[in-house]
C-alpha cells in the first residue's frame, strides 16, 4: 500500500477547514439560536407564572374585597334599619306628643273661654244686682239703719286711717 | 295751711257721732274742724275727704268696688 503524506496532510487540513467552517457558520448561529430561544422560553415561562401569580393575588383581592364589601353592606344595613327603626319610633313619639299639646291647647282655649263667658255671665249678673241693691238702699234703708251704717263706718276708717 | 276736711253722710251725724269724727280728725290730722256735707248717692256709711284724698267706707263706695273686682 502507497501512503502518500501530502495526501493526508491535504485531507487533514481540507478537513480542518471543514470543520473550522461548520463551527463558525452552522454549530455556533444554531447553539445561539437555541439558547435565544430556551431564553425567550424561559422567559415566557417566567412571564406566565408572574401572569398567573399576579391574577391569584388580585383574585384574592377581588374575594377579600368582595367579602369585606358584603359585611360593610351588612353592617349598613342593620345600621339603616335600626336608624329607620329609631326614627319610626320617634317621629311615632313627635306625633304623639304633638297631638297631647294640640289636645292640651285645645282643652285649655276650651277652659279659658268656658271661665271667661262664666265671668262675664258673673258680671252681668253681680251688675244687675248691684243695680237693684242701689235702688233698694236708695229708698228702703231707714234712719236707724243709716245710723249704725255710720257708727260702722266710722270704726272701719279709724283702722284705715 | 290748713286743709279743708269734709264728712259726707246719707243723714246728718249725731252728737255722740260728731264726737267720734272730731277725735278720729284730731288724732289723725290735728284738727277737729270739718264741714258736714249730706249725700245721698252715698247711699250708706261715711266718706271724708282731706284736700285731695278721700277716705271712703260708703255702701256707694263698697259696691263700686265690688263691681270693679
Amino acid at each position: 500500500m502507497d501512503i502518500k503524506l501530502e495526501l493526508i496532510l491535504f485531507q487533514v487540513v481540507n478537513f480542518g477547514v471543514v470543520f473550522g467552517a461548520l463551527v463558525y457558520f452552522l454549530y455556533k448561529p444554531v447553539v445561539k439560536l437555541l439558547d435565544e430561544r430556551a431564553k425567550k422560553t424561559a422567559d415566557a415561562e417566567k412571564a406566565a407564572m408572574e401572569t398567573l401569580k399576579e391574577r391569584e393575588e388580585a383574585e384574592a383581592i377581588k374575594t377579600k374585597t368582595k367579602s369585606q364589601a358584603e359585611k360593610e353592606a351588612g353592617k349598613l344595613l342593620e345600621k339603616a334599619k335600626e336608624q329607620s327603626v329609631a326614627l319610626k319610633k320617634e317621629l311615632g313619639a313627635e306625633t304623639k306628643a304633638a297631638i297631647q299639646a294640640e289636645r292640651a291647647k285645645a282643652l285649655k282655649n276650651w277652659e279659658e273661654e268656658k271661665a271667661s263667658m262664666i265671668r262675664e255671665m258673673q258680671k252681668e249678673f253681680a251688675q244687675g244686682v248691684y243695680s237693684v241693691a242701689e235702688k233698694l238702699l236708695g229708698k228702703a234703708v231707714d234712719k236707724k239703719s243709716h245710723a249704725e251704717l255710720i257708727d260702722k263706718s266710722l270704726k272701719e276708717l279709724a283702722k284705715a286711717m | 295751711m290748713a286743709q279743708t276736711i269734709i264728712v259726707e253722710t246719707v243723714i246728718p251725724l249725731s252728737a255722740e257721732q260728731k264726737a267720734v269724727v272730731s277725735a278720729l280728725l284730731k288724732s289723725k290730722f290735728g284738727t277737729t274742724s270739718y264741714a258736714e256735707k249730706l249725700n245721698p248717692s252715698i247711699l250708706g256709711g261715711v266718706r271724708i275727704m282731706v284736700g285731695s284724698t278721700q277716705y271712703d267706707a260708703t255702701l256707694a263706695g263698697k259696691l263700686a268696688q265690688l263691681r270693679s273686682a
